[in-house]
């Protein structure tokens, strides 16, 4: 059975990216371009995990992330961002992100960072 | 007016009425004489008996004359006319008031008051033309029946006043010789001595009484001057003639003589002669007066010499004016050395000269370095461009002792090795000496020396003033030491603040590149990850042997080149924060190696490890320091395009640094090039580098309080050196440790 993702991006193609190397690898991607889509998923859909776009205009991912964890408090939420700081990897990690990595990502990377979030939940 | 001319007539009359009655008295034909008076006409008639008398005047020795009561001459004798320097006619008639003068006036009446009734006496002056003469007057009644009239007997006191007055001056002549310092002589006319003062009689050493005066003084003319009445063609000075001059009534004064004793004694004399007169103003002799002037003279030459040693300080003085004027108006430092050396040979008359500055931190113990030089050849200043302490020279022997080193003549000197010795004789100097010069402090910070081709020996005064002209060149090279001081500290500043400013251009461009990356980097980021990311995720699905395996193998190394720029770009624009901690170079050496380990085997380059056992440990970002080295790596790596040898050592670098330092085989950096490879956007990689990897390496260890040095000879290989501070303690340990 397939793992369900939500994935947020306001990238077309990132999405397009992720539902084609998630999709093959068993993942049942569901992608949403904003938050406003997002958060109309996450009342139809239960997900196993979450890849959201720090940066996510015009609304913020960690605004996200926070109503995220409090609809689906056991999902698990992994942060992306092309501008890294230190303050949002620890705000995002405060508020229940699992990890955070920085644009751009490789699929090997990201594979194997969903493999630790699964083992250290 | 008719009145008055009437009144002329009248006396006129009467004048020449009196004059012939007069006349006809001293004829004799008359004998009786009106007188006209206050108390009207009185006749006075000389009658026959009268006679007698009249021959008895005329007879007498003694001036004698009649008078009428009230002072006018009836009658004199040949003898009163005399003593009155008158003939008898201009005494006759005339009242004796006419022949005294003011101070005798006085007494005179009194005489002739008084003279009317008794015979008194008295000493009076009578005014002749030629002068004062004293004359004993006895003034008396003579009655001629009952004619009152006064008899007059004068005496001339001259001859018995000028006894008296020779008796006096002989005694007071007397005393003064008796006690007189000077030599006093006085000799008559024919030059024999007849008196002379005690300390005549000293000075000759001999009773000078009754001798010929020029047989016992024989004076020598001096200076020809004072004595030109009696210089003879030998020098001598003939006293005879002195005498002779003397007695011609002339004065000699204040001439220098010599004496030359009996015993062959020298003495210097001032004499003065003059006419020893009687008091008929008389020459009778002559009298000399010398004083012994021997010490005085001897003052004088002391005098002389002083003046002499004055003058030559005043030259002195001017010289050095001279000196000090001629250095105000130099302002180039070279200049100034050449002007001190110009007047130091001047001063000390010597043949070179030159001026030393002392390097305490050079040779064994410090060396004289040459400022400048007057006279050297080019050989010689090459030959003593440097000297050190322990050189067998002069300058070098004054810098050991601290004082001023002389030496006459190089031949006849025992210290001087024969080298040292030939040396000098070839360089043109036999004699020279050299002295330090003091700071204001006392330390010695150079020297100066003077040489001289032949023998010498410099004289107290040259020295004297060489030494005033070595304060001068002192106090110069302390200002220059203090200059370069200055100088040097501005250089470092200077250098400093250009480093700065191209670093501020430098990052002024950067800040630019900085926002330009900010925003772009990540639209190309983004874009390139999605792009990457599908090549990676085709690649998973297609084996090696799919045709297009290679192809997407291409895309992905491409798209991974891509984002190396782009990171690069970004980590020099905003660098990444610093994460320091304690840790061990060797550990970050070996995990940097582990990094490129795959490169190095396939551009077959060999990699060895020189690490410093237990090396102290630095504190340091190992992350940053791993792509630091990283860096140096893969240039070094890129040097080597046909293999070669990686070595990376890690070595102490003295006490509070650590050096690791990377070095290749390879082709090596022109050294044009090496001052530019530090700068950001230089690449010699035209094709594959922004030109940022130096720089960001610069600034990582820069950012660490290191630095990192390139060294590269073209052909053979480059090293780079990346110093490190150890951490405090570590430092600390490490020293006590060793």
């Amino acid at each position: 059975m397939a793992i369900p993702i939500l994935v947020v991006d306001d990238e077309p193609n990132f999405l397009a990216l992720m539902t084609s190397a998630l999709g093959k690898r068993g993942f049942d991607v569901n992608t949403a371009a904003n938050r406003a889509d997002a958060l109309k998923l996450l009342e139809s859909e239960l997900f196993d995990f979450a890849l959201i776009d720090l940066k996510l205009g015009p609304s913020d991912g960690i605004e996200l992330l926070s109503e995220i964890k409090r609809r689906q408090p056991r999902l698990l939420a992994i942060m992306v961002t092309g501008y890294p700081t230190d303050e949002s990897r620890a705000e995002a990690q405060e508020i229940g992100a699992s990890a955070y990595l920085s644009k751009p990502v490789g699929l090997h990377e990201l594979f194997q960072t969903f493999q630790n979030v699964l083992t250290h939940r | 007016m008719a009145k008055k001319q009437d009144e002329l007539e009248s006396l006129r009359t009467r004048l020449s009425e009196a004059e012939e009655t007069l006349e006809a008295i001293r004829s004799g034909e008359v004998d009786a004489l009106v007188v006209g008076g206050a108390e009207g006409d009185q006749i006075y008639t000389l009658r026959g008996a009268d006679h007698p008398y009249r021959l008895l005047l005329q007879e007498m020795n003694e001036g004698a004359a009649t008078l009428t009561p009230e002072g006018t001459v009836l009658y004199c004798n040949k003898r009163f006319a005399d003593m009155l320097r008158r003939s008898m006619e201009k005494v006759i008639g005339y009242g004796l008031d006419e022949f005294t003068d003011f101070r005798s006036q006085t007494l005179l009446d009194a005489l002739l008051r008084s003279g009317r009734h008794i015979r008194v006496k008295e000493e009076i002056a009578f005014t002749t033309p030629e002068g004062r003469v004293p004359v004993y007057c006895s003034i008396g009644p003579l009655h001629l029946d009952d004619l009152h009239c006064l008899i007059l007997i004068a005496t001339d006191l001259t001859e018995q006043k000028r006894s008296e007055e020779i008796l006096a001056s002989g005694k007071l002549a007397g005393e003064i010789l008796e006690h007189a310092v000077d030599v006093i002589v006085v000799c008559d006319e024919d030059g024999e001595i007849t008196r002379a003062s005690r300390a005549a009689h000293e000075l000759a050493g001999v009773n000078v009484l009754h001798r010929r005066f020029d047989g016992v003084f024989r004076l020598v003319e001096k200076n020809g001057t004072g004595l030109s009445c009696s210089v003879a063609t030998d020098g001598a000075v003939r006293n005879g003639t002195i005498i002779a001059t003397c007695l011609e009534g002339r004065i000699i004064q204040g001439a220098e003589v010599e004496f030359v004793r009996a015993d062959g004694r020298k003495f210097d004399l001032l004499m003065s002669a003059g006419p020893l007169r009687g008091s008929n103003d008389e020459a009778r002799g002559c009298v000399f007066t010398l004083t012994d002037i021997t010490r005085l003279k001897a003052a004088e030459e002391e005098l002389k010499r002083s003046q002499a040693q004055l003058s030559a300080e005043l030259s002195d003085t001017k010289l050095l004016q001279g000196i000090s004027a001629a250095l105000v108006q130099e302002e180039n430092a070279q200049g100034l050395y050449e002007k001190i050396l110009e007047a130091a040979v001047a001063i000390m008359r010597s043949d070179f000269a030159s001026m030393q500055i002392l390097h305490p931190e050079g040779g064994n113990g410090g060396e004289l370095r040459l400022l400048a030089n007057l006279g050297f050849s080019s050989e010689v200043e090459k030959l003593w461009k440097c000297v050190t302490i322990d050189s067998e020279s002069s300058c070098a022997a004054a810098l050991r002792v601290g004082s001023r080193a002389i030496i006459t003549d190089v031949t006849k000197t025992d210290w001087l090795p024969a080298a040292s010795r030939d040396a000098y004789l070839q360089s043109g100097i036999v004699a020279m000496q050299s002295t330090p010069l003091l700071s204001r402090a006392g330390r010695i910070v150079g020297m100066i020396s003077t040489y001289w081709a032949k023998r010498h020996e410099p004289s107290e005064r040259d020295l004297r003033l060489f030494d005033i002209i070595a304060r001068q060149a002192a106090d110069l090279i302390e200002r220059k030491r203090a200059e370069e001081a200055l100088r040097e500290s501005e250089d470092k500043l200077r250098r400093q603040a250009r480093e700065l400013e191209q670093q501020l251009i430098a990052s002024g461009r950067l800040v630019a590149l900085g926002e330009l990356t900010a925003s772009m980097a990540h639209e190309f980021n983004n874009p390139l990850g999605i792009v990457l990311g599908f090549v990676e995720d085709l690649l998973m699905d297609k084996p090696p042997s799919d045709p297009e395996y290679q192809a997407l193998k291409i895309m992905q190394e491409e798209s991974k080149r891509c984002q190396k720029l782009i990171q690069d770009m970004m980590q020099y624009s905003r660098p990444r924060s610093m994460e320091k901690r304690r840790c061990d170079a060797g550990d970050v050496v070996e995990k940097s190696l582990q990094l490129i380990a795959t490169r190095l085997s396939k551009q077959k380059v060999e990699s060895v490890k020189e690490i410093q056992p237990n090396p102290p440990p630095i504190e340091a970002d190992p992350r940053q320091i791993e792509q630091v080295l990283v860096n140096l790596y893969l240039n070094a790596i890129d040097a080597m395009p046909h293999g070669g040898k990686l070595t990376v050592s890690v070595a102490s670098g003295g006490e509070s640094t650590l050096v690791i330092a990377v070095s290749d085989t390879g082709n090596g950096i022109a050294e044009d090039d090496l001052p530019k490879i530090f700068q950001p956007f230089y690449s010699a990689k035209k094709k594959s580098g922004l030109g940022l990897g130096l720089p960001i390496c610069r600034r990582i260890v820069a950012n660490h309080g290191g630095k990192i040095e390139v060294e590269s000879s073209p052909g053979a290989g480059t090293t780079f050196r990346v110093s490190l501070p150890v951490q405090v303690d570590a430092a600390v340990n490490s020293q006590s440790a060793a």
